[in-house]
């Protein structure tokens, strides 16, 4: 899958702004769900409109809520009840009291049938796993980089300790000196002043992970801290089963990561990968720190 | 032989052995669905003992009327429009879902006490207290954005609305369970 970081100019010359209030469109405008001239013509209107900002504060605080929405199972009995109800109406046939051997469904009869090709199938999936681990195959490769451990080692965390996490390193990462980061991350030639104003480059680390090239730059000021993760194009970051929604960040086209703190936001420029890690959710520090990645890297490309 | 290339290719497969009583088939979409599925009939019956008889007889319906379905509508927003509908007459028929007691509410921990352990269950505890009081037709868009992921169109197919209806009805029920739980801004908005 791909997304562009595009139409920044041309949107923010756009002087549309909507003229009654907008409070129907703010989820999906938070959401991500609008056009991008909707969705900027919602900015404007936001900068502008006092009623309109302070609704979609709550509108906000109450999405934010509603990722705390717990999931429940019912007890496991229940499968046998079920099972018994349908049985003694007939309408089933070949009753399994224990859990499917395999998730996707094929029938237990045909796995007589598909024996002797299930076996050459393995055989083939070995042969290729052996070659997947033999060095001089993967050279050259990019292995995935995971990120779901990371963040949830952030989310377990009391929120005064949650900068700590952010600046900790996911599993296979090294420091290494600042020049090698920066050279890695394609920002050897970005300026020192870094993303933000009194924001210092206090860390960096690169993935020690056979075939995998990512780097993570830490920045923080004072208390605050916020990770950076580059990666080339080639290298896919992985977040579990979290749910990721592409929207538009005043212009640019992001991926939200749904995370249980602050932003964790995914873009790209030039060539490479970027994700953001910030327990803020202050739309214009992430617009910029956003921008200073996309800008050098478009520079680099 | 069945090959699996894609989620809803093997959905629609174990879809059509249902069709044909496989048990093993129905088992593997109870498996699926009965966490989702018990925790929308939590959230509308407010009671567990009442969420169980909800989700089996959700759960038996599916599996007798699945025959019906004929794959003119994704199977989510069929299976969707038959939780709701059930819970629906649940509501009609029990009086069960009426708005949380005011001893529950007052149960909840005081705000001193999360902010001293910030616990994300007790966040979640406050969160699923506050939505069970919102009005069901709040709740239920709710429920489907949030739980089951489905987008506002399908929400709109599953209850019977037009889009922009459940787009409101998304946007007054955030901003109330906001309003109510406002206390826990800083809890979940660090440094806000």
């Amino acid at each position: 899958m791909t997304y562009a970081i595009s139409g920044i100019q041309s949107i923010r010359g756009n002087s549309q702004v909507f003229r009654k209030h907008i409070t129907d469109l703010l989820s999906a405008y938070h959401e991500g769900l609008l056009t991008y001239e909707e969705s900027s013509r919602v900015d404007r209107h936001l900068a502008t409109c006092r009623a309109c900002s302070r609704a979609f504060e709550e509108i906000r605080l109450g999405l934010s809520l509603s990722q705390y929405l717990p999931i429940s199972g019912p007890p496991a009995s229940m499968w046998d009840e079920i099972s018994a109800d349908l049985e003694s109406t007939g309408i089933t046939r070949g009753r399994t009291d224990a859990p499917p051997r395999y998730a996707n469904y094929g029938g237990r009869r045909r796995i007589h049938v598909l024996r002797p090709v299930l076996a050459v199938a393995l055989v083939i999936l070995a042969a290729l796993a052996a070659l997947w681990l033999y060095p001089g195959f993967r050279s050259g490769s990019d292995a995935p980089v995971s990120l779901d451990a990371y963040l949830g080692a952030i989310e377990s965390k009391p929120s005064e300790q949650r900068g700590a996490a952010i600046s900790d390193s996911p599993a296979g990462f090294a420091a290494v000196d600042k020049q090698q980061a920066l050279s890695a991350a394609l920002l050897a030639h970005a300026s020192d002043s870094g993303p933000l104003p009194g924001y210092r480059l206090t860390t960096q680390r690169i993935a020690r992970l056979a075939g995998t090239r990512s780097v993570q730059l830490v920045y923080r000021r004072d208390g605050d801290v916020f990770s950076v993760f580059v990666a080339p194009e080639a290298v896919r970051y992985l977040f579990g089963d979290r749910l990721i929604q592409e929207t538009a960040l005043r212009g640019t086209v992001v991926r939200r990561v749904n995370s249980l703190f602050g932003s964790t936001v995914w873009f790209g420029a030039g060539g490479v990968h970027c994700v953001l890690v910030t327990q803020s959710m202050d739309p214009g520090m992430i617009e910029e720190i956003v921008d200073y990645f996309v800008s050098a890297h478009h520079s680099a490309g | 032989m069945l090959e699996m290339t894609s989620e809803s290719q093997t959905e629609a497969q174990v879809i059509e052995a249902c069709q044909r009583g496989d048990m093993e088939a129905l088992r593997v979409l109870f498996d699926r669905y009965k966490d989702r599925i018990f925790s929308i009939a939590h959230y509308v019956s407010q009671d567990e003992a009442s969420a169980q008889d909800i989700t089996q007889e959700i759960f038996i319906k599916l599996f007798r009327q699945i025959g019906q379905y004929r794959g003119d509508a994704r199977f989510t927003t069929w299976l969707y429009r038959l939780v709701v509908n059930t819970c629906r007459d649940e509501a009609r028929n029990t009086r069960r879902f009426l708005p949380i007691s005011e001893a529950a509410a007052s149960s909840l921990p005081a705000e001193s006490t999360l902010e001293e352990h910030y616990l994300q269950c007790e966040i979640s505890k406050q969160v699923r207290t506050a939505v069970m009081k919102l009005k069901l037709k709040f709740r239920l868009p709710m429920l489907l954005r949030h739980l089951e992921g489905l987008s506002y169109d399908e929400i709109a197919a599953v209850l019977g609305l037009r889009s922009g209806t459940v787009a409101s009805r998304l946007n007054r029920g955030r901003a109330l369970l906001a309003r109510d739980l406002r206390h826990l801004r800083d809890s979940i908005h660090p440094g806000k």
